[in-house]
């Protein structure tokens, strides 16, 4: 039983289709699990071809309990649940710093759900905020994709240098490398350079077509084409990935 | 939480699964998956242990599956062995199967009780984003020589979408609702046509006497349901799934024998002392392969009471058994096919079915009088014997006192039915804790007797002797020990039974008003 977090600064680095493929991946293992979409473009939810419920907001999200319960919705795959996007999230900040407590808010109302799932994955906005810091206390593992280019490791310096400051352990971080290019001689370079280093990742998702088109077919990569090079390279990603979960 | 809604109907025959699409349609897209067809097989033991413990057991090639009886749901799944006549749970790979398998069945074995074929056709309703927001399962299920098949619709429900649930629920509630789970409607279909029902065998023998039926049609009834007994014995034992089946066949001969000794003039001395004799020879024939299967059962209790050091001795001696027993087996299945066994069999079944123009003495006496005397006599007998057995008794006065107990739980099990249910309850529950004891104490004897019979014929030399030597040895010290200690306890355990308010009920349910003055 566990939650992990999918997360990084910047945005466009792949969070999403890595955290749908991992998803789908640890519920195809037998494993019951929640995808929670916290970012409000709601492309997770898109994936899954789920819309927001109605009467479902920001609101609901910290209440927790029944409030969440009610809005989960069956994905088309046994086993794997998603908590949809609502666009009120895009505020979400602002409602959490009205609360007390307010950087436990999110672990106290996902903690709970795992006892009925074995797994809760996070799809979480880029950004530096409060949720980021709810998102830290409440996962038990953080992975953080990045492309691997100069800025990019800029922003994991920034990460690494907040997580200190709001009193986290780095090695609750996992870095992976996505969207790389074999072509690109700097991402090699870069990436071996990185691979030394603890809490780092070996298994880099490619920058592949058939990810990118996950947004036309709408289904996890891994589902709809379960042999292709992309599902292979996830499914090393999450064997890598359940060894550090333990 | 999770709304977990088992939604089955029934589709009638008039319903083409076309139509009900169709229908379905004006709300729903549809997506079909590819169509699963299964041949699945129903296994249970002959006495349908997992029947009646509420279970389902299903094979599908080495797939096995416990299913719950009234839900239909699956318990647990697991690989195991492919399907033959005859799986004993130890066939099966270490896990919550096998454990539990070995708990139902102790010494039995499951057997296909039933076949057929399942087809599953999957079909995914979906909404205008094309989502999955409710599982549609169309199943046809037709078993082995079984007429039509039966069509089911299941509804699986998605997570948070009701009101499609809602939607589909009113289309199909038109149909019949399935009350009960088509496994187990498959077990009951497929074992008709096999000439079986669920649950309609079990080693209990369980009888409906009337009070003011006469003697000689009250012993009809016992005689014939003991004869019925034993041929639905017989296939299994030439078949020699599992030890079980000879072991009942034996109790259904050793109980008419018993009847026939018991139960005096009711029918004809002639007819009595015939077939006193043929169930003799049945007992006899059979003899030596059970008590080769009983030692063949002791196999894992004798090594637990050897030090592991000395188990290894034992391999020899049960593979001398099993050896013996193949013999034994094959010689019984000669008799079992030969005219002798058939012959009393069937003249047994005639003479009942046939009536006798002889008559004898109490023929027309009420049952109740007769059954009234004869186990009021046993009881007494028991009483007289056990009390007295003393510290110095010859263990050979214990074992006649077995013989007695079994004989009065023989006359009370025929004519129970006679009787305040509760009350003869009660008695046998008293009855058996002391037949178990005596049982056991037997057992320790006569065990320590065929070990040491078994040691006279070992010579020495070998290596393999000698160890077999030590753990013979061994076993036979470590059973006198637990006899001399359970020689002890007999006191105590007779203490019980003949208790004051033992013997009341007893005098209450079994005397007559004349002997009770």
């Amino acid at each position: 039983m566990s939650i992990l977090a999918v997360y990084n600064i910047k945005g466009g680095v792949g969070k999403t289709a890595t955290s749908v493929n991992l998803a789908h991946l640890s519920a195809c293992q037998g494993a019951k699990t929640l995808l929670c979409d916290l970012d409000p473009q709601g492309s997770a939810s898109y994936y899954f071809r789920i819309r927001s419920p109605k009467k479902y907001n920001t609101k609901k999200l910290l209440k927790g309990g029944q409030h969440i319960e009610k809005n989960i919705r069956g994905t088309d795959y046994l086993g794997l649940d998603l908590l949809p996007a609502d666009f009120s999230y895009r505020n979400i900040d602002i409602a959490l710093d009205e609360l007390k407590k307010s950087t436990l808010r999110l672990k106290s109302v996902l903690r709970p759900l795992l006892g009925e799932y074995d797994r809760i994955i996070l799809d979480c906005p880029p950004n530096l905020t409060l949720l980021s810091e709810n998102i830290f206390c409440a996962a038990d593992k953080i992975l953080v994709p990045i492309i691997p280019t100069t800025l990019s490791l800029l922003s994991l310096k920034q990460l690494f240098k907040f997580m200190e400051k709001i009193g986290q352990k780095r090695t609750k971080a996992l870095v992976m490398f996505s969207m790389v290019e074999k072509r690109k001689k700097m991402h090699m370079e870069l990436m071996e350079a990185m691979r030394e280093r603890k809490g780092v990742l070996q298994e880099p998702i490619p920058f592949l077509v058939d990810v990118e088109r996950m947004g036309l077919y709408r289904q996890p990569v891994t589902a709809a084409l379960p042999n292709s090079r992309a599902s292979q390279a996830y499914k090393a990603l999450w064997q890598e990935v359940c060894q550090h979960l333990g | 939480m999770e709304q977990r809604l088992i939604d089955n109907w029934y589709l009638p025959e008039t319903v083409k699964p076309a139509l009900l699409f169709k229908r379905l349609t004006r709300k729903f897209g549809l997506v079909h998956e590819p169509e699963v067809r299964r041949q699945i097989t129903y296994c249970d033991s002959f006495d349908w242990r997992i029947f009646a413990n509420g279970y389902l057991l299903t094979c599908i090639g080495t797939a096995w599956r416990l299913h719950d009886l009234h839900t239909g749901e699956v318990i647990i799944q697991e690989s195991g062995p492919t399907v033959n006549k005859g799986c004993f749970a130890k066939a099966f790979q270490s896990g919550e199967l096998r454990q539990l398998l070995t708990d139902l069945l102790e010494m039995r074995c499951v057997s296909p009780v039933a076949s057929g074929v399942v087809t599953v056709q999957e079909c995914r309703l979906v909404n205008k984003d094309e989502k999955t927001v409710v599982r549609l399962f169309l199943e046809q299920h037709q078993m082995a020589d079984a007429g039509d098949p039966r069509w089911a619709v299941r509804l699986e429900p998605v997570r948070g979408y009701l009101r499609e649930l809602a939607a589909v629920r009113s289309v199909l509630k038109k149909y019949d609702p399935v009350s009960r789970p088509l496994a187990c409607l498959d077990l009951e279909q497929g074992s008709a046509s096999l000439g079986r029902t669920p649950g309609d065998y079990s080693s209990k023998f369980i009888l409906h006497l009337d009070p003011d039926q006469t003697a000689c049609s009250a012993v009809g009834v016992i005689y014939k349901q003991l004869l019925e007994a034993m041929n639905v014995n017989i296939p299994g034992i030439l078949a020699d799934l599992d030890s079980e089946f000879l072991h009942d066949f034996r109790v259904a001969v050793r109980r008419t024998r018993s009847g026939l000794s018991l139960i005096k003039e009711v029918l004809p001395p002639a007819v009595v002392e015939k077939y006193k004799e043929d169930f003799a020879y049945l007992g006899q024939v059979t003899g030596p392969t059970r008590d080769l299967d009983v030692y063949l059962l002791y196999e894992d209790e004798y090594k637990a009471r050897l030090p592991e050091s000395l188990q290894g001795g034992l391999h020899s001696f049960f593979e001398n058994l099993a050896a013996l027993r193949i013999r034994e087996q094959r010689t019984l299945v000669r008799e079992l096919k030969g005219a002798r066994v058939k012959g009393i069999l069937s003249s047994w079944a005639t003479y009942f079915d046939s009536g006798d123009e002889q008559t004898a003495k109490f023929a027309d006496v009420p049952v109740i009088d007769i059954a009234k005397k004869i186990i009021y006599r046993r009881y007494k007998r028991v009483l007289k014997d056990g009390l007295a057995i003393n510290e110095q008794t010859p263990d050979q006065e214990i074992h006649r006192l077995r013989i007695q107990g079994k004989k009065l739980r023989y006359a009370i099990e025929f004519f129970g039915s006679l009787f305040s249910e509760q009350d003869v309850a009660t008695a046998i529950k008293r009855l058996k804790k002391l037949q178990n004891y005596l049982g056991d104490f037997n057992d320790l004897s006569v065990q320590q007797d065929v070990l040491r019979n078994h040691l006279q014929g070992v010579r020495p030399g070998s290596r393999k002797n000698l160890e077999l030597g030590a753990a013979l040895g061994a076993l036979m010290s470590n059973l006198h020990r637990e006899q001399v200690k359970a020689r002890g306890d007999f006191a105590s355990i007779f203490g019980k039974f003949s208790s004051a308010h033992n013997i009341a009920l007893f005098e209450k349910l079994f005397t007559c008003k004349k002997e009770s003055r």
